[in-house]
């Protein structure tokens, strides 16, 4: 392996991280209302401008204004629970009456709305938010990094694995895990199913608003920013299994290091559709992905 | 401690399939809830444990209202439950299975672990299963595991839908015993078994109670109500 591809490797998994903030969240919200968010991207848009106003607009230290940006995007979630997402169980007793167009519909709307009160109330312009740090390259044997970017992937890495840890082990990451892989059965083991689909909806929406908080001072906040990360995070889902936090972080790294090396070696105009021929031939030969099951409930 | 069904109606995607259900589940008493596939049985649990809105009527337990409550209250309340297709967490142990209701309702350790020995008693064969996935065993297993599951909570009723439905001769008798031992250890239960073939329960049935086309008749003949009761 020669310094290039050492290069190539440690950043396409730093980018895997980033996109593993992404997709555990859509994960999460598969798994417990079996429903695709459409306006998953637009938590990152979110995350990214409030991370970028407090900062800038308010002369906020970048330290606080970064935990803001989860708190910003935890609070979309809850609202987007609250209001939206309650008609899919509605009022608690119906319980199974899932209704899988009205969660299409109204997802894709909310992104919709998002964008465009973005659009209109801030403007269409970009804003490059602060980086963490100003160093602007860091040399580490091969490798080539920004100052911002080595920073920012250490906090995600930190930001991932307390997640995970909370869903492994936590009080309520085991009645989550529970109501993922069988609503009714943990229902009937005394779990609020409401509750829990409100916590996973404020994880989403916090982890997503800040990896784009991390990335708005390489990716500028605008108001259609999310789009890019929400179709990776919907491929990495696939490739992970539906519904598995495990998978989906796999699958973020192995897609950031796939993008990596292709753009590289074999096209860097097509780095974008790397993923989207790894869903395909995952669709064909692994539908159920590299940790889902065909059929989870028992 | 009773739990009352008052003139229940349930109707599920538009059509009718509980007309009225009237009915009194009482402690220390083991009533059967018998009738044809579709005739309502499991809707009636179902309907028992807010998984499914009422019509019209009012299921109350010792006078507190369930309909003003969501489905996951029961299991607080002390209701336990063990439905017909089990419905266990795959990717969870048995014995993070059989916890589960305990963790949910936040029991301390001591009276977590309590209960937990105490199904395993009742139900020594899960105690060698404890280490397989939920996913991993057979449906007459997982049968047993959905029981341990609710008297995890069943503190004062517990729910059996068609236990024997789909069970291997030999495991059924198992379970009737298991029953029988059930009764004698915990007599103050209130329990509701349904099942299309009640050969098996006549020697545990306090109550006898028929459900044809979402209406219950009363007793349908069984001469040995009440004077069984243990």
């Amino acid at each position: 392996m020669s310094g290039i591809d050492v290069d190539l490797a440690v950043n396409g998994l730093i980018t895997g991280v980033f996109y593993a903030l992404m997709a555990i969240g859509l994960s999460l919200i598969f798994g417990i209302l079996k429903i695709v968010n459409f306006a998953h991207g637009e938590f990152y848009m979110v995350g990214a401008y409030a991370y970028t106003l407090i900062a800038l607009a308010l002369g906020v230290p970048v330290w606080i204004a970064l935990p803001l940006a989860f708190v910003v995007g935890a609070l979309l979630g809850w609202l987007t629970e609250r209001t939206l997402m309650r008609p899919l169980y509605a009022g608690y007793t119906s319980w199974g009456l899932m209704r899988d167009e009205y969660a299409v519909i109204v997802t894709f709307g909310l992104s919709l709305f998002l964008i465009n009160f973005v659009d209109k109330v801030i403007g269409p312009y970009a804003y490059r938010g602060p980086p963490l740090v100003e160093t602007s390259r860091v040399v580490l044997g091969p490798v080539l990094i920004s100052g911002h970017r080595l920073l920012a992937a250490g906090i995600a890495i930190a930001v991932i694995a307390v997640t995970a840890a909370l869903i492994k082990w936590s009080f309520w990451g085991q009645q989550i895990r529970a109501v993922s892989q069988n609503r009714l059965g943990a229902s009937l083991a005394g779990i609020d199913t409401a509750k829990a689909s409100v916590i996973v909806f404020m994880l989403s929406g916090g982890l997503a608003a800040f990896a784009g908080a991390l990335l708005s001072p390489v990716i500028n906040a605008s108001p259609d920013v999310g789009i890019f990360p929400a179709i990776k995070s919907y491929i990495i889902v696939v490739l992970g299994g539906m519904g598995s936090v495990p998978g989906a972080i796999i699958a973020s790294l192995f897609l950031g290091v796939i993008e990596s090396f292709g753009a590289v070696y074999i096209s860097f105009q097509y780095r974008d559709a790397f993923g989207l021929i790894l869903l395909m031939l995952f669709l064909l030969f692994r539908p159920q992905g590299l940790f889902g099951e065909k059929g989870r409930e028992v | 401690m009773t739990l009352v069904l008052d003139k229940v109606q349930v109707s599920i995607e538009g059509v009718r399939v509980l007309r009225g259900v009237s009915c009194e589940i009482v402690e220390r008493k083991t009533t059967i809830l018998i009738g044809r596939n579709g005739a309502g049985k499991t809707t009636t649990l179902r309907a028992i444990m807010g998984l499914l809105a009422l019509d019209g009527g009012d299921i109350r337990l010792d006078g507190d209202d369930l309909r003003k409550h969501p489905a996951h209250y029961r299991a607080r309340a002390g209701i336990g439950y063990a439905p017909e297709d089990r419905r266990l967490v795959p990717e969870m142990t048995i014995e993070e299975n059989i916890r589960l209701p305990g963790l949910a309702l936040n029991l301390d350790k001591g009276e977590l672990n309590g209960r937990l020995e105490e199904i395993y008693t009742f139900l020594p064969q899960l105690r060698d299963l404890r280490k397989r996935p939920g996913g991993g065993v057979s449906g007459g297993q997982g049968k047993m595991v959905a029981l341990g599951r609710a008297l995890m909570v069943a503190r004062k009723v517990l729910l059996l839908d068609e236990p024997f439905q789909g069970l291997a001769p030999a495991l059924a008798l198992d379970y009737a015993r298991t029953l029988g031992e059930l009764r004698k250890h915990r007599p103050e239960l209130a329990l509701l078994i349904t099942e299309s073939t009640p050969a098996l329960l006549d020697a545990i049935a306090d109550r006898t109670l028929q459900i044809e086309r979402g209406e219950i008749s009363e007793q349908a003949g069984s001469p040995r109500t009440e004077n069984v009761a243990v």
